[in-house]
C-alpha cells in the first residue's frame, strides 16, 4: 500500500483507513528520518482509534502503553528505540513480555534491537514530501 | 500532621517525612542515573528491580534523619499514578505494608499533583495559578485552582522537552541526562547564533499544546543552513537551541496567564533547573514567577508527603482501588 498524503488532515484520513488493516499481534516498525512524523502518525491512529486521553512520546520510557480498545484490539504499544546503545539485547528490556497479551505494537528505531525487528510482522516507511505532505508505504514482512 | 512520602513512579526512588504538608523534615533519593546512563535514558525494566533493592534502606534513611519513629507518623503517602508500572508497583507494595505493619492510615497521590505541590514547599504560593510542568517525560500547562484542583489546558503534540535537551545533547556529544550538559554548554554560545524555529501553534484546537519535534529536527539536520556564523561551535548550537526551547515554554506559559487572566505561574519538573530559564523569570513586572528549589525540581518525595497531607485533610485514608497502579493520568482535562 502507497499513499500520498499533502496533508496532515489527509494523514489523518490515512490513519483512520490504515486501522481496518490492524489486527492484535502485529508488530509494526514505522520507518522514516527524525522529524519525519513516526510519534504524530501515532497520535492520530491513538485518535482514529477515538483514544482521548493524554498522547506521550515513548522515547523517555522506551514504550508507551495505550487502551485496551475493544472489542477489536487489546493493548497498542508505542516503542522508540532511538537512543539505545548498538548491542543492546531485547531481555534487557523486557520486551518479550510485550508479544505475549497479543498487544499491538508500533515501534520505532526498530534496527537498534535486532532481535525485536526480527519479530516485526508490518513496515509502514514514512518519507517527508514538502511541507505537511507525507509519503506512506505499508507493507507485510515475510515470516 | 506528620506524613511520610514514598516516591518511585520512574527511576528514583525517594522518601521523605513533611510536617503539615510544607515543613521538611527529610527528603532521600537514590537516583538510579548510573544504571541508565549506557542507555541513555530510563529503562523501565532496571527500574522497577533496582526499586526493590533501595525502597526499604531509602524509607529507614528519611525516618532517621528526620529523627521520627514510625509511632510518630500520623500516615503515609504514596505515588501511585502516572508512571512506570513495575516502578509504581515496587512503591506502592512497600508503602501499603508499612501501613499495615505500623498500623497508619494511607492515601495515594497522582505525580503530577505532586510537582505541583512542590511549589508549596517553600511557604504558599497562592492559587489560581499557572503551572508549566516540564522534565523528561511530561510537557504540560495546568491551570492550578487548588492543590488538587488541577485543569490539563495542552501538552506536546510529539516530544516531551526534556526529550528535546537530551537528543540535541546527544547530536553534540554529550552523555545524558541531557539538561544540564545544554545548560552548561550553553553558557559561552551565542544565543542568536541560528534562528531556529519557535512552534507556537496558534489555532485554538492547540492553543496551549507544545511541539518539540520540528526544533529537534532543525538542530540535528539543519544546523548550519541559516547560521549567522558560518561554522557555529556545539556551545552556539546548545545557546541557539536553549533560547527557541526556553522562550517557546515561556511564552505558552504567559499566553495562558493573559487568557486566563491568572497573573501568577509556576515551573515545576526536571527542565525548571534550566539556568536561561530562571534568569528570564526574575524581575517579570507582569507575572509573580515561582520556581521550586532546585532540590525538589525533579523527582522527590517532599512533594508526594506534602500534597499527602493535603489529601488526609480533604478525601481520608485511600479506598482499595486507589491501591492500583496507573500507567498514565486517566483523564486528557484534569490531573486525578
Amino acid at each position: 500500500m502507497r499513499r500520498l498524503c499533502p496533508t496532515l488532515d489527509a494523514t489523518r484520513e490515512f490513519a483512520r483507513e490504515l486501522l481496518t488493516l490492524l489486527e492484535p499481534g502485529q508488530c509494526w516498525i514505522l520507518d522514516g528520518a527524525v522529524g519525519a512524523g513516526k510519534t504524530t502518525f501515532t497520535r492520530l491512529l491513538l485518535g482514529a482509534l477515538e483514544y482521548r486521553g493524554l498522547f506521550q512520546s515513548p522515547t523517555f520510557t522506551l514504550v508507551q502503553e495505550y487502551g485496551p480498545f475493544p472489542p477489536r484490539l487489546g493493548l497498542v504499544r508505542h516503542a522508540d528505540f532511538y537512543r539505545l546503545p548498538p548491542g543492546t539485547r531485547a531481555e534487557s528490556l523486557g520486551s518479550e513480555e510485550w508479544f505475549e497479551d497479543g498487544s499491538l505494537i508500533f515501534v520505532e528505531w526498530a534496527q537498534r534491537l535486532p532481535g525485536f525487528e526480527a519479530l516485526a510482522t508490518h513496515r509502514l516507511s514514512i518519507e517527508p514530501a514538502g511541507g505537511e505532505a507525507r509519503l506512506f508505504v505499508a507493507h507485510r514482512l515475510a515470516p | 500532621m506528620r506524613i511520610l512520602g514514598i516516591e518511585s513512579s520512574c527511576d528514583d526512588m525517594a522518601a521523605a517525612v513533611v510536617e503539615d504538608g510544607r515543613r521538611v523534615l527529610s527528603s532521600v533519593i537514590s537516583s538510579q542515573d548510573a544504571f541508565h546512563q549506557a542507555f541513555r535514558g530510563v529503562v523501565p525494566e532496571i527500574a522497577a528491580r533496582r526499586h526493590l533493592e533501595t525502597v526499604i534502606p531509602v524509607v529507614e534513611k528519611a525516618l532517621t534523619d528526620a529523627g521520627v519513629a514510625p509511632g510518630q507518623l500520623d500516615g503515609i503517602a504514596v505515588t501511585s499514578r502516572p508512571g512506570l508500572i513495575g516502578s509504581l508497583l515496587v512503591g506502592l507494595t512497600a508503602a501499603r505494608s508499612l501501613a499495615l505493619a505500623w498500623g497508619k492510615p494511607l492515601v495515594t497521590v497522582n505525580h503530577l499533583a505532586a510537582h505541583a505541590w512542590s511549589l508549596q514547599l517553600s511557604g504558599v504560593f497562592d492559587w489560581p495559578h499557572i503551572i508549566l510542568l516540564v522534565s523528561g517525560g511530561h510537557t504540560l500547562l495546568l491551570h492550578a485552582r487548588g492543590p488538587l484542583d488541577l485543569e490539563i489546558l495542552g501538552s506536546t503534540l510529539d516530544d516531551a522537552c526534556g526529550e528535546a535537551f537530551d537528543k540535541v545533547a546527544k547530536h553534540l556529544g554529550e552523555g545524558w541526562p541531557g539538561g544540564p550538559a545544554i545548560d552548561r554548554l550553553a553558557k559561552t554560545g551565542d544565543p542568536l547564533a541560528i534562528p531556529y524555529p519557535r512552534v507556537m501553534l496558534d489555532d485554538a484546537a492547540h492553543r496551549y499544546d507544545f511541539s518539540f519535534s520540528g526544533l529537534k529536527t532543525s538542530v540535528l539536520y539543519h544546523t548550519a543552513r541559516l547560521a549567522r556564523k558560518s561554522d557555529p561551535t556545539a556551545s552556539d548550537i546548545a545557546a541557539s537551541f536553549q533560547q527557541s526551547a526556553i522562550h517557546t515554554l515561556l511564552e505558552k506559559t504567559r499566553r495562558a496567564c493573559r487568557d486566563l487572566g491568572v497573573p501568577r505561574a509556576g515551573i515545576v519538573g526536571g527542565v525548571s533547573a534550566n539556568s536561561l530559564l530562571r534568569d528570564l523569570t526574575r524581575g517579570d513586572g507582569e507575572i509573580e514567577w515561582a520556581l521550586p528549589p532546585l532540590s525538589v525540581c525533579t523527582d522527590n518525595a517532599a512533594m508526594v508527603a506534602g500534597l499527602g497531607a493535603e489529601v488526609f485533610l480533604r478525601s481520608g485514608p485511600a479506598t482499595p482501588d486507589a491501591l492500583r497502579p496507573l500507567t498514565r493520568n486517566p483523564d486528557a482535562r484534569k490531573v486525578v
